[in-house]
């Protein structure tokens, strides 16, 4: 009887668990939106639900009307996450491909010079330096190029290459399919969970990503900042910024407008959004390519 | 029938003997037309008032005329330099034995198949390996060459100072040392097998060049780097070699050992609070009575970890800051976001909020390995569910947990995330969010300390990888579970 009893507060414990858990995953968003959604002069934060009195979506007006330089932004970072994507699993997996062969003549010493980049990396100064020399500072390329290539994808996804039956890579071959073609259309419709879920965080990564805009990209070029940078930098204290950031950021921003919180709530929920729509289509791809991806950290 | 498919076989292993005379040749005169076409030295405008590069030919020709070279500069006074005879030297010697190479080559192939076919591939292939060895030890010997050279203002400068040595000679070295390696390795037979998959490294072009300039050519220069003093108007291969300075730098400067500790202490703690709660939370998922609300429960709290470390500050700002929710709620106004006191319980919460649900997705993963019976079979007998954690769930994942844990401090000097403490610092907490990683960005980068930038770099991935590499096996030989 007592174990019975212990096995419902058990059940009731770890539920509560879970729920407050989930909740304060979720809180901060919810409350980020509602904010947005104020008129800033009305804004009431001392509530946990600050429930505007009425919606208004005056703050996202205001914010992508700015001299549209937030417009420019948002371009800058779908143009890097569409291409940057495309381009990553494209050659990412073809690389994977290559190496999943077999009996390839040279294979090894592929997979070692791939196995030695994963361990040791060239720092931040020597990447800045190779970068540099090739010219992509201040040049949009610098989102695509440097991120075509990520060791840690080309194993994952060769690891679920050569778990595919070899079988109907034969049968192709025999029927006189060259390789391009089974690449296109046996190995890759075959490798839907893995591709799908390599595709969702390489988008999600060049969709958040705005250290390399903080290192490659001068003030001088701010039409190239993608969004979240600009969002960075249209948080960031005045302690944080030099006076030549401030100056620009002033000029293109209206600075005295955006101190408004639910300006850059409005600002902080575009930044997420596309992350928060893209998600529930691939989620049901996490199970299956996940678990070694996430061994990365 | 089987005279035809000997005869066919005969054919073909002909044919493939002829395409590997081919590629081998095509790669020797490659190396030849580097040598005398491509840039082997360039010259700095901040040492004679006119840049200048030279080919091979150029330094050929120049053995004919002592080393000394005539130019007009930019104002158009007549300039005579004088080289040292030592490039000219080892160039034509680096010339003639490149010949040498090809030569014995152009005899092995000519003729077809020789009698003594072994002794022949051998010496080829050696005679290619020897020449690319040469070829390295002239390039390092030039590297840290110490003939001074007078430049024209009466300057006593080192060989590597004057000239910029460029990497074509380990190119050079590289595509000889190919040779050997074909001659050695190629059977003929793999010619045929390299021949039906030539479009697979068709695919692997693109990607291979990529990662030898984005992933490989970086170490490169970072190895190089750390054992100079990197001079900016010097650049990087014409800046001073000085050994083992700025590793010395690291480990005897207080400044540094501070910066190493810091690193420390933030992975540590982040180690502590990355560990225990997402296990806590997994249990807890694992044994949610209904699937459907689990699976609602997991997808939450996945969420926050595709949020960018921007928007995590972002929210973190909504709610910390003087207008902020928490002030509101108390009617005060204290800047969490810039107090000393707050400023590391802030950072290891937002890190909790956005990875805490995503570290569960491994414990879950091998929770769902465990025999469901073993629970079965443990309600029967009784066993209350603290009994059933402690003697079914917690054994079932010990190995996982082992794994990560083992994992995340061979990661310890790169743990502390850097980016997020680029995020969430500001003028009072700078010396708080002062890591390895925060450092180079701060002082490395902006303050053009590229040397000991590198150099700390150079530490930070060496001891990554030996750790990483030793936590390995110790995984692998403890609890069979391994990155690869």
């Amino acid at each position: 009887m007592t174990a019975k009893v212990s096995e419902r507060n058990y059940s009731i414990i770890i539920t509560f668990i879970c729920a407050v858990v989930a909740l304060l995953c979720l809180y901060p968003l919810v409350y980020t939106v509602l904010v947005s959604f104020c008129d800033p002069s009305e804004i009431n934060a001392s509530y946990f639900l600050p429930i505007p009195k009425q919606f208004t979506v005056q703050a996202y007006a205001q914010v992508l009307t700015a001299g549209n330089y937030i417009v420019k932004a948002i371009g800058v970072s779908v143009f890097r996450t569409v291409i940057g994507t495309v381009t990553s699993v494209l050659f990412c997996s073809l690389l994977a491909y290559a190496v999943s062969r077999q009996n390839l003549p040279g294979r090894g010493v592929v997979i070692k010079i791939i196995l030695f980049c994963i361990l040791f990396s060239g720092g931040l100064i020597p990447t800045y330096v190779v970068i540099d020399s090739l010219h992509l500072t201040d040049n949009i390329w610098v989102y695509i190029v440097p991120n075509i290539m990520n060791v840690w994808n080309v194993i994952i996804i060769k690891q679920f290459f050569e778990g595919l039956p070899k079988e109907i890579e034969e049968a192709a071959n025999i029927d006189g399919a060259n390789e391009w073609t089974i690449f296109c259309s046996v190995i890759i419709p075959m490798s839907k969970p893995v591709i799908a879920a390599i595709s969702l965080f390489t988008m999600v990564g060049q969709w958040n990503s705005w250290f390399d805009a903080f290192l490659y990209i001068s003030n001088a070029h701010s039409e190239l900042w993608p969004l979240q940078y600009y969002i960075q930098i249209s948080f960031s204290n005045l302690n944080q910024i030099n006076q030549g950031n401030l100056d620009k950021l002033e000029e293109i921003l209206n600075i005295g407008t955006i101190n408004d919180m639910s300006l850059k709530m409005a600002l902080t929920v575009i930044g997420c959004l596309p992350v928060l729509i893209v998600y529930p289509f691939f989620q049901k791809y996490f199970t299956k390519g996940v678990y070694v991806g996430s061994v990365k950290g | 029938m089987n005279e035809a498919s000997a005869d066919l076989k005969k054919n073909n292993v002909f044919t493939a003997y002829r395409v590997k005379a081919l590629l081998v040749l095509s790669v020797i005169i490659l190396c030849l037309m580097c040598l005398i076409f491509g840039n082997l030295f360039a010259k700095n405008q901040s040492d004679i008032s006119f840049t200048v590069t030279f080919s091979g030919i150029k330094i050929l020709e120049l053995l004919f005329r002592k080393g000394s070279f005539e130019r007009y500069d930019n104002w158009g006074n007549l300039i005579t330099v004088k080289y040292p005879m030592i490039i000219c030297y080892g160039t034509a010697a680096l010339f003639f034995l490149i010949v040498a190479v090809l030569a014995i080559y152009i005899i092995r192939y000519t003729a077809g198949k020789r009698k003594n076919e072994k002794l022949w591939s051998n010496l080829a292939a050696w005679s290619a390996i020897t020449a690319s060895l040469l070829t390295v030890v002239f390039y390092v010997y030039m590297l840290f060459c110490k003939i001074t050279v007078y430049n024209y203002y009466g300057e006593e400068k080192y060989l590597y100072n004057i000239f910029e040595i460029k990497a074509i000679f380990l190119v050079i070295a590289m595509l000889l040392f190919m040779v050997g390696i074909i001659e050695l390795k190629f059977k003929i037979e793999t010619v045929t097998t390299v021949k039906r998959f030539l479009p697979i490294y068709g695919f692997m072009v693109i990607p291979l060049i990529l990662i030898l300039v984005f992933n490989f050519y970086p170490v490169l220069l970072q190895t190089v780097l750390s054992f100079k003093d990197f001079i900016l108007s010097d650049g990087v291969w014409g800046s001073k070699w000085v050994g083992f300075k700025q590793f010395k730098l690291i480990f005897t400067d207080n400044e540094m050992l501070m910066v190493i500790g810091r690193t420390l202490y933030i992975s540590v703690l982040r180690l502590i609070v990355g560990i225990l709660p997402p296990l806590i939370l997994s249990i807890c998922l694992y044994d949610l009575k209904s699937a459907r609300l689990r699976s609602i429960f997991q997808n939450i709290v996945y969420i926050p970890h595709f949020f960018s470390w921007v928007v995590v500050y972002a929210i973190t700002y909504s709610l910390l800051s003087p207008e902020g929710l928490v002030n509101s709620l108390f009617k005060t106004s204290v800047d969490y976001m810039v107090s000393e006191k707050y400023f590391m319980p802030i950072v290891i919460i937002s890190a909790v909020w956005k990875e805490l649900g995503w570290g569960t997705i491994l414990y879950l993963a091998a929770l769902s390995g465990i025999d469901t019976a073993l629970f079965e079979a443990a309600k029967i007998d009784g066993a209350s569910p603290m009994q059933r954690i402690w003697n079914i769930t917690l054994p079932g994942i010990k190995n996982m947990i082992i794994f990560l844990t083992i994992m995340s401090i061979g990661n310890i000097l790169k743990g502390a995330g850097g980016e997020q403490l680029l995020l969430f610092y500001s003028a009072p907490t700078k010396d708080q969010a002062l890591v390895i990683d925060t450092w180079l960005v701060w002082y490395g980068m902006k303050k053009l300390e590229y040397s000991l930038g590198a150099a700390m770099s150079f530490f930070q991935s060496a001891i990554g990888m030996i750790m990483v590499l030793t936590c390995n096996y110790i995984s692998k030989k403890t609890c069979d579970v391994g990155i690869w």
